[in-house]
């Protein structure tokens, strides 16, 4: 244990840095906590900009005296209150000479910024429940937001937001968002900061909404903003796309959200409406599309499955899919003429491609007809030869 | 009829069923497919003059969708259309004078290389040569 500690302590004092640093060799000995703390802080992004534990503790690092090392006179602060953390942290973060020596992309007004969030505004109300730095960012092993191990990394946001928002990050799992983030790994999937913000986390106002879902879905946004719902919503303080998509659990919209028993249009029109009856044209345009597409999908798969060349119907499937996006796109205009138009392009799409694949099938069985006939014709030949030399003899 | 004439009658019929067999796929490869080439190395994109600067056109490149622009200074690129997030087609914005999927806000510059938004990785891209005035798209090399 000692010979292990001893050669930490070497290779913690070794890096980029060779300024001398005693600091693990007692603190790696005192118990498993404080061991596994240096031991963490072998792989932490700080160490490896060449800063040693007195970057942030203070003291001096050089003596071997517990006394002179911890002496408050020669600077040393030790492990700050959660309270103290924005500012310990500040120290380097917030200052743009220090960080220009370390790492000079990163922005200097995280401090700021915090203290702006729902987080700081908490902590400096006295509430120690409150997220501060070290509750995002582990200290001693901290890895850069691009590291797949930080905690900080696009698909571990949930896990670290979760451990106090519980309900929140299960609800996002089970969401659109979470499902292509987690389960289909599309690291561009927004995560708990992309809607929230990090430093200056804050739940987005209702009239901010719009934006926050609009910066990736630019297009329902547009549509959404052209159209007579906007004032409405306004008006009666709605949150926008989360009146109709929920938050976390964005569920994936689907014909029902317009009309029938799920719709969520009911929220506000009544059944018998004509905002109903145009909802209602909109999810029938929407399912003729959806049910063409989904024909022509399994048509192509079957025909595939045979060893068929389905590329050319991949291709208008494609252009099939596009389509039956857009029109849910312009689902957001309200205006089911206008969902009609492309949606029933794309409904043409999609019949084009399945009836490519159907003749596919159909040559499929020809191909093997042909094989049987061929088959059956050859082993006629043969035999009629084998009787017509028999005859001979 | 006699044994011998039915046989013969039979090995004339087998031989000529033999003949078809065989001569059907090669008749077939002969025949020009009704698909365009899959992998061709060139595709034109029609004359010059009908591409005004700010302007672009989509065009199949084999079978894969190809972006053929013409920036608002005259320069032409040619770009593969689909994105490379979830192959949505992509479309040019003279209004940015780049490149944009609409599926999830993901833009590209003319180059191809994705500079903001969802989209993982750059667009493919392909030459764009004028022969004569016909502008044409080349597979790069």
């Amino acid at each position: 244990m000692t010979l292990a500690v001893l050669v930490l302590a070497a290779a913690l004092a070794a890096p980029a840095s060779a300024a001398v640093n005693r600091c693990a060799a007692c603190h790696g000995g005192i118990d498993e906590k404080h061991a596994a703390l240096v031991k963490g802080f072998e792989r932490d992004i700080h160490r490896e900009k060449g800063l040693t534990c007195a970057a942030c503790h203070g003291g001096d690092p050089t003596k071997d005296d517990a006394a002179e090392a911890m002496d408050p006179e020669k600077g040393f602060v030790g492990a700050p209150s959660k309270a103290d953390m924005p500012r310990f942290c500040g120290k380097c973060h917030s200052d743009p000479a220090a960080m220009r020596r370390s790492n000079p992309s990163l922005p200097v007004d995280q401090e700021l910024k915090y203290y702006t969030s729902r987080h700081g505004k908490l902590l400096k109300a006295g509430d120690g429940r409150a997220a501060s730095c070290a509750d995002c960012h582990p200290p001693h092993g901290m890895r850069p937001p691009k590291d797949p191990t930080s905690s900080v990394y696009a698909k571990n946001i949930p896990r670290t937001c979760g451990t106090c928002h519980a309900r929140q990050s299960s609800d996002y799992r089970a969401g659109v968002h979470g499902v292509a983030l987690l389960e289909k790994g599309d690291t561009a999937a927004p995560v708990c900061n992309t809607c929230h913000g990090n430093h200056g986390a804050t739940p987005p106002a209702a009239a901010s909404i719009a934006m926050v879902c609009g910066s990736c879905h630019a297009n329902n946004m547009e549509f959404f903003k052209a159209s007579p719902m906007a004032k409405a919503w306004e008006k009666k303080g709605f949150h926008a796309c989360a009146t109709c998509h929920g938050n976390h659990a964005i569920a994936k919209p689907t014909p029902e959200l317009l009309s029938g028993s799920h719709a969520v249009c009911l929220k506000c029109h009544a059944p018998a409406s004509p905002q109903l009856a145009a909802a209602a044209a909109m999810k029938g345009t929407l399912l003729s599309v959806e049910t063409a597409y989904a024909s022509a999908e399994a048509a192509i798969k079957d025909a595939e499955v045979r060893g068929m060349d389905m590329e050319d119907a991949r291709d208008a499937l494609g252009q099939a899919r596009m389509a039956m996006y857009q029109a849910r796109t312009v689902v957001h205009s309200f205006q089911p003429a206008k969902v009609q138009e492309v949606a029933g392009g794309g409904a043409d799409l999609a019949r084009k491609a399945e009836g490519e694949a159907r003749a596919a099938v159909l040559d499929f069985r020809n191909r093997r007809i042909g094989l049987g006939l061929a088959t059956f014709v050859l082993t006629f030949l043969a035999g009629a030869l084998y009787l017509r030399v028999k005859d001979q003899e | 009829m006699k044994r011998r004439t039915f046989l013969n009658l039979a090995i004339v019929s087998g031989l000529a069923g033999t003949a078809s067999a065989l001569l059907y796929p090669v008749l077939r490869y002969l025949l020009p497919p009704e698909e365009a080439e899959a992998e061709p190395e060139t595709v034109k994109a029609g004359p010059e003059k009908d591409f005004a600067p700010g302007s672009s056109k989509i065009l199949k490149f084999g079978r894969k969708p190809v972006i053929v622009i013409r920036d608002l200074a005259g320069g032409f690129h040619a770009l593969s259309a689909t994105c490379t997030h979830l192959d949505c087609i992509v479309q040019y914005r003279k209004d940015r004078d780049l490149v944009w999927c609409a599926c999830h806000n993901g833009n590209y510059d003319l180059s191809g290389k994705n500079v903001s938004g969802p989209p993982p990785r750059p667009l493919d891209r392909f030459e764009v040569k004028l022969v004569g005035s016909e502008v044409t798209v080349l597979r790069a090399a």
